[in-house]
């Protein structure tokens, strides 16, 4: 039984008098293990359909399960229990962190949450682990988000993250607000992960090469539906649609062309 | 250390503002006052001022410079009292108000109508009403300035909401009340202090015109408000010392607050 | 000579609690007809070094030292006015931004007809309004009447920055400047908006500098590129030997950490 399945889902925002369908009768599964990205342009419903799967939006219409459990149906205390084993990465770094708190408190605060038999030291430990396993000292716990850069900023998104073990992880665009060179080394600290806690990725981007790095399978986006989907090398090499072959025809390489 | 001699010397009016008010409050706490502030010498009453006498003594020989000192410690303390006041429920409220619900929206309504009052006639009628010593001054200066704590916190409040790290704690599955405490509140409290200052120094002002109508103070504890009042009738006969010294001592405090304001509304516009 | 000259360019901030020398001595040509790209990360000083070339550097940057020669005479530190003129009619800008340097207020039509007054070519009305559409055309607006009379918030991005490039382009400058013209567009869009650049240079041989992030950009759209890098450029030349050979350090592990094709988990 796969990990994740999203069937049918929709949500209709109302924008200054207008009916936007961000997301239309849109279904997916991610096996447990398993990478799935979700590809589009901006306005394609790829962050609704993510917030979506994890409850922190409502939709319109559809169901999601994790593990078992039909998350759109849960809400109060045991929405929130559940989230134990359900988390997000965002993509402004600095902007998910509260600047008023130091790094150990923003990374533990799900241990406070759900593993609330911690004492504090126990926690620190925790903490402390986690913070070797994104790359960072231990010391940094003490730090406050400002004074890290972009890419550090983001380990501790992640750290945060994952400290619960979590099951499945919804990383919206989690590389795109970072510079060229922390991009590459983020993706391989989420591929380190991956394979270390055999986590399962609903992975949210526009770039088609940064996707082509991470995923198993592809679900290509456009005005709120998946127009194609497949393993992604299949995507990649033998696309169907036309709208996926002018998003790899739009991408470009560093391959250099002559002028 | 450092961190703050730096913050404290790109700020000049910040530096200053609390130094002014650390040595009035001293002063009128700790400093020796040539005389007792209220201790009337029928020997020397309308004195102009002179080395004796630095600020000149009023109609009933009190010595006007020690009764100014004095009159710190009542006024400044009355205000920072009362401004806690209002704070401690505004704030709260306020933040409450923030959450979308049917109550928020009746809460703003009923202050609305409470705000329409003018500030200053409310604080009479209040204190008025339930008798006029101190307790209630404070009571008073807290009832009036809570509604604008409210207004402050719950708009700033609904901002820091639709925040990322707000809605990463959602995710993570804090609780409501846990958000508001953990990450709304701490964010907030920046332009909480900025308008706790300002409540102060406005807060001096109403202290003094509510002494000058009579309520408050006592005599013959000094108050700046009633000082100024007893100078009045004097003016015209040429005694300005009488009135003009505590009017300056006024306008001194709120000004230090003022700069103290605008110091650390400074220092939280930076760090946003 | 070249057409831009930068000879030691140096610009600094100065910040309440340091001084930070955003470009240390940057120095690289433009010729005509080329096409050359900028690129470097954040905190590279690409974008200071552009501003400062064009004397857009505002308080607390200020530039300190070099030269900065377009057509033999320096841009830096001349007059005002005289940088203004020649920032219309010899040197086009297209901001990364369109919605920033577009007024949201007046029509389109007027904010073009106050373009061509300010450099004192706009005689009548239908003259102004004349080009105003053949130069949207070239850009491939085919309503360009509509969008003459609508505003700014009723395009699209794309839409919005082909209006921000025919506005660089009526004056028919030489040199066209572009700061990341294309970072807040959509994957198809910036194909797009690129290509549209590429043809208008190659049409009249006008050069091009483009400054960006993103090697894809200066892959396939420069002939020439400067890698930038904490305020100094590490590394300079043509496009297909750098990015195939790089001698820097840095350029190596910038072109390093583009995930390539095949490369997987």
């Amino acid at each position: 039984m796969p990990l994740v399945e999203a069937t049918g889902l929709s949500k209709t925002f109302n924008v200054s008098g207008r009916e936007v369908h961000a997301v239309s009768d849109v279904s997916f599964t991610i096996g447990r293990g398993e990478t799935l990205a979700l590809v589009g342009e901006s306005g394609s419903g790829k962050s609704t359909t993510g917030r979506m799967c994890l409850h922190l939006l409502e939709p319109d219409s559809g169901t999601v399960a994790v593990d078992g459990r039909h998350v759109s149906d849960l809400s109060g205390a045991e929405l929130r229990a559940a989230r134990r084993n359900m988390t997000m990465v965002f993509q402004e770094p600095y902007q998910s962190l509260n600047p008023k708190m130091r790094v150990g408190s923003t990374i533990e605060e799900p241990l406070i949450l759900h593993e609330p038999d911690l004492d504090a030291a126990e926690r620190r430990e925790r903490v402390e682990d986690i913070l070797e396993r994104v790359g960072l000292p231990r010391e940094y716990r003490l730090r406050f988000p400002g004074e890290l850069s972009g890419g550090q900023q983001q380990r501790i998104g992640i750290a945060r993250a994952a400290i619960t073990n979590p099951a499945f992880i919804v990383l919206d665009e989690p590389t795109s607000s970072l510079d060229l060179s922390v991009q590459a080394q983020i993706l391989r600290l989420l591929r380190k992960l991956h394979s270390d806690l055999d986590l399962a990725y609903l992975f949210i981007s526009h770039d088609l090469h940064t996707v082509r790095f991470v995923s198993d399978r592809i679900a290509v986006m456009h005005q709120g539906r998946i127009v194609e989907h497949g393993t992604t090398e299949s995507v990649f090499t033998d696309p169907e649609e036309m709208y996926t072959k002018t998003l790899l025809g739009a991408a470009l390489g560093i391959t250099p062309r002559p002028r | 250390m450092s961190a703050v001699t730096t913050f404290l010397r790109n700020r000049p009016g910040l530096g200053l503002g609390l130094l002014i008010l650390v040595v009035i409050l001293g002063a009128s706490t700790f400093a020796p006052l040539p005389y007792d502030p209220v201790a009337t010498d029928v020997s020397s009453t309308l004195k102009s001022p002179s080395w004796e006498h630095v600020f000149g003594t009023d109609r009933s020989g009190f010595d006007v410079f020690s009764r100014t000192i004095r009159a710190a410690r009542v006024d400044l303390s009355l205000a920072v009292v009362g401004t806690l006041l209002s704070m401690v429920i505004g704030v709260p409220l306020g933040l409450l108000a923030s959450t979308k619900n049917r109550w928020s929206d009746r809460l703003m309504r009923g202050l609305d109508t409470f705000q329409a009052f003018p500030l200053l006639v409310l604080a009479i009628a209040i204190v008025s009403l339930t008798g006029n010593n101190l307790k209630n001054v404070v009571v008073a200066i807290g009832l009036i300035n809570t509604p604008r704590f409210m207004r402050l916190v719950r708009a700033d409040a609904l901002a820091v909401r639709e925040s990322r790290y707000v809605e990463a704690a959602i995710s993570l599955g804090a609780s409501p009340a846990r958000v508001l405490r953990r990450h709304v509140l701490p964010n907030v409290s920046g332009i909480v202090l900025v308008q706790a200052t300002l409540t102060a120094a406005n807060a001096i002002v109403v202290i003094a015109a509510l002494s000058f109508v009579g309520i408050g103070v006592t005599p013959p504890t000094p108050s700046w408000g009633s000082m100024i009042r007893s100078g009045t009738q004097n003016i015209a006969s040429g005694s300005w010392w009488i009135s003009i010294f505590p009017g300056l001592a006024v306008v001194l405090a709120v000004w230090a607050l003022n700069k103290i304001a605008d110091g650390v509304q400074a220092g939280i516009g930076r760090s946003r | 000579m070249s057409l831009l000259e930068v000879r030691d360019l140096r610009a600094q901030f100065d910040l309440h609690t340091e001084t930070v020398e955003a470009v240390r001595s940057v120095s690289f040509d433009v010729a005509a007809g080329d096409s050359v790209g900028i690129v470097g990360e954040t905190g590279s000083g690409k974008s200071v070094t552009v501003r400062s070339i064009l004397g857009l550097l505002r308080a607390p940057g200020r530039v300190t030292g070099g030269t900065a020669r377009f057509n033999g005479d320096d841009l830096i530190g001349m007059k005002p006015k005289a940088l203004r003129r020649l920032r219309g009619t010899e040197i086009g800008l297209i901001p990364q931004n369109p919605f920033g340097s577009l007024n949201p207020i007046l029509t389109i039509e007027k904010q073009f007809r106050n373009v061509l007054g300010a450099h004192g070519q706009a005689a009548s009305r239908e003259t102004v309004h004349g080009r105003a559409v053949a130069v949207l055309e070239s850009v491939g607006i085919s309503q360009a009447e509509r969008v003459l009379a609508g505003h700014a918030h009723q395009l699209s991005g794309g839409m919005a920055q082909r209006v921000a490039i025919a506005m660089a382009f009526i004056l028919e400058p030489r040199l066209i400047v572009a700061d990341e013209p294309t970072t807040a567009l959509d994957v198809t869009v910036q194909k797009q908006i690129l290509d549209l650049l590429a043809d208008l240079i190659a049409a009249d041989q006008r050069s091009l500098l483009i400054v960006t992030h993103d090697l894809g950009v200066v892959a396939n759209y420069c002939e020439k590129v400067v890698v930038m890098y904490k305020g100094e450029v590490v590394e300079t030349g043509l496009v297909r030997d750098v990015f195939v050979n790089p001698s820097a350090d840095y350029t190596r592990s910038l072109l390093d950490s583009v995930p390539k094709p095949g490369e997987r988990w």
